[in-house]
């Protein structure tokens, strides 16, 4: 039956990775969210949802009217209307009349997601899921690896544009390769490739502001009118500490020195929330701290609109912010696409780190 | 008053309801504004602006450099041939740091956008604007002043003849008007209900976008809607603070533009890219089409001067892009 999940920014590279190494020749690979995607999501989710419910459920039927069966649709729950998704997307592809099959990879929930795990895994024995699901986590860390080295050349190319190009074309070439000794040769050729084929301004001494917030949010440049790349275009090196690392990878989940920049983040978060309140909201205040204490200029929070654990940042915010003297922009997306008003934050913030930093002397 | 040797700056602020210029000298001073509508077409409005200042100014008066902002500032910085295009949260703060370099809060409110910046020591240090909700903004009064058939410059000064406002939500803008229509039928006065409105958009910015901010006085308010006297002692009314309204409230964004223009000439002097003052006869043509190459159907937008393909943007992969 031809297996599909919906795009979630770069780690689509990392789903489609592990499909294909469970010997899974039929899946559709699905495409990025697009004006109708949006659309289709609004038009069949109840209006006060968040944005991400929406665009995923678009990208959902995108998938199956290509020919998709069998769909992945959540990979883990948290506190919020997030574990809702999944039982909420069936009742409403049902009532639209498609046939397919929800697939829940919910952790939390070990019998469901073996069973799970088994349906998806079924053209291969148990240890070779293991290992496709292996080379799944490895590859993610290289995915990762090319975003963090985009979003730092993409500041300073000389060419505008250079590094995006080198970008897909490895991503692209992380997905397909083979082999635990040529994907282990992978960080090599992604260091390589970039100072090879783009060609950066060494003068510069680019702004450096942190991206954190609502998971798909950041890592889904669909929702966030591609922010990284406008902040890019500004000249200003961004990066952010959200993505799938930290559930997938368990090969560092198990290593017991590895520093995870959350946790060192919920830790900062502890004077002003003390519990865990679903989605980013101790890791997105802790942020702030934890960019402070590395140097960075500034950081820009993301959430949608209705997304309730952002909401509490957002007030908190303020107040982390002046205590330590850093500066955040929150950033509300929903399903819009008029550039001018997140663009003109954009400016006006990077003017305001930059004017900081130059303590008030010019641009 | 104008100067062969002095030389001169112009600002365009291209916002949703105005569209304003400002002409400032060496030395930052205003020398001549225009406010005029921008009633949905940017493009004609810029060139009336720029036929009026013309008028003002005479032809022989040379621009060393221009700017432009606001929300328009993209199409206008390609018409006019701007030297810098910033947003107008930045042009706001450098007008009103000109005009009273101790300002450590700017209230601004336009057409779409409410604003609030906060300074200190002259940097600034934080800002913010109205996020998903438009209540409170310039465009929502004139809709109501031209609902209750009031001229919008009437509107302050009845808010300031009553003394007994009503009790009007604020918070969203079909609320508002609901609330509105709702005390009218009961008989209430319109001063009454003016002043009402204009206390509960005050409250609506002051909870909405100047939420968590440190107001500190001395705090300057500009933007259209500073016309109107009654949002100023509303804003006086809850901060307990005095409010200054600069003499240029409603062309600040221009005057803004205006010092960019001049402060980036003066660091990197070069010849201008401004057109002439001539813009009002050329022929501009912006015509749009929907790119089929993917499902995002990107709007595409063209501009052409006098035939000649100028820029073209909208595309989000970015392949039409052209912009000189």
């Amino acid at each position: 039956m031809p297996l599909s999940f919906p795009y979630v920014g770069t780690f689509t590279y990392v789903f489609e990775s592990i499909a294909r190494g469970m010997k899974r020749d039929d899946i559709i690979v699905p495409d990025e969210p697009t004006y109708r995607t949006k659309q289709l999501g609004s038009q069949h989710s109840s209006e006060f949802v968040c944005t991400p419910f929406k665009m995923l459920l678009g990208s959902i039927i995108e998938v199956i009217e290509k020919g998709a069966y069998e769909i992945v649709a959540t990979v883990f729950v948290d506190y919020c209307r997030l574990g809702y998704y999944s039982p909420l997307y069936k009742i409403i592809l049902d009532d639209l009349g498609y046939d397919f099959d929800l697939i829940n990879l919910d952790w939390f929930n070990k019998i469901e997601f073996f069973t799970s795990f088994k349906k998806l895994a079924c053209n291969v024995n148990a240890v070779q899921a293991f290992q496709a699901f292996r080379v799944g986590w490895i590859k993610n860390r290289y995915i990762d690896q090319i975003d963090k080295t985009l979003y730092s050349y993409g500041a300073v190319e000389i060419e505008k544009g250079a590094s995006y190009k080198v970008a897909h074309k490895l991503y692209r070439q992380v997905v397909e390769t083979e082999g635990m000794k040529n994907i282990r040769m992978l960080p090599k050729i992604i260091r390589k490739t970039f100072d090879d084929e783009v060609e950066i301004d060494t003068e510069a001494k680019p702004l450096k502001v942190g991206v954190v917030g609502e998971l798909y949010a950041v890592v889904e440049p669909a929702i966030n009118l591609d922010i990284m790349r406008r902040l890019n275009d500004i000249g200003v090196i961004t990066e952010t500490p959200i993505t799938f690392t930290r559930w997938i990878d368990l090969g560092q989940r198990m290593n017991p020195f590895k520093k995870w920049h959350y946790k060192a983040c919920i830790k900062h978060a502890k004077p002003y929330v003390r519990y865990p309140l679903g989605g980013k909201t101790r890791e997105s205040l802790g942020a702030v701290i934890e960019y402070k204490e590395k140097g960075w200029d500034g950081v820009i929070h993301l959430y949608p609109f209705t997304c309730m654990p952002e909401i509490i940042s957002r007030s908190i915010l303020p107040q982390v912010s002046k205590e330590h003297d850093m500066p955040v922009l929150s950033l509300v997306l929903d399903e819009h696409t008029g550039e001018a008003g997140i663009q003109t934050r954009l400016e006006a913030f990077v003017d305001l780190l930059e004017r900081k930093r130059n303590d008030g002397n010019g641009f | 008053m104008i100067d062969s040797k002095e030389k001169y700056f112009l600002g365009v602020d291209v916002g949703s309801i105005s569209t304003n210029l400002a002409v400032i000298d060496n030395s930052k001073e205003l020398i001549e504004s225009v406010y005029i509508r921008t009633d949905g077409k940017p493009v004609d409005s810029v060139q009336k602006g720029i036929k009026l200042m013309r008028d003002q100014l005479g032809e022989e008066l040379t621009i060393t450099g221009a700017g432009s902002t606001g929300s328009g500032r993209k199409l206008t910085g390609v018409i006019i041939g701007a030297d810098i295009v910033k947003n107008e949260i930045t042009a706001h703060a450098l007008a009103s740091l000109h005009y009273n370099p101790d300002v450590q809060t700017v209230i601004e409110i336009g057409g779409q956008d409410s604003k609030i910046i906060i300074i200190r020591n002259g940097i600034v240090v934080d800002f913010a604007m109205n996020t998903v909700c438009a209540a409170g903004t310039g465009s929502f009064l004139d809709m109501q002043a031209n609902r209750l058939e009031i001229p919008i410059e009437k509107f302050g000064e009845l808010a300031l003849q009553s003394d007994n406002a009503v009790s009007i939500a604020g918070r969203c803008t079909v609320f508002a008007e609901s609330d509105m229509i709702h005390k009218q039928q009961l008989g209430h006065p319109t001063k009454d209900i003016i002043k009402g409105l204009c206390e509960a958009l005050g409250r609506n910015y002051l909870n909405n976008v100047g939420k968590g901010k440190d107001i500190r006085s001395p705090i300057m308010f500009q933007g259209g809607v500073a016309a109107n006297i009654g949002m100023k002692e509303t804003f006086e009314k809850y901060l307990e603070q005095e409010i200054i309204v600069p003499e240029n409230y409603a062309v600040m964004g221009a005057i803004g533009a205006a010092i960019l223009a001049q402060e980036d000439a003066m660091k990197r002097p070069k010849k201008s890219n401004f057109q002439s003052w001539d813009i009002s006869e050329m022929d501009f043509q912006t015509s749009g089409f929907e790119c089929d190459g993917c499902s995002n159907i990107c709007e595409i937008v063209e501009i052409r001067r006098n035939d000649t393909l100028i820029a073209r943007w909208g595309s989000r992969c970015r392949k039409w892009d052209l912009i000189d």
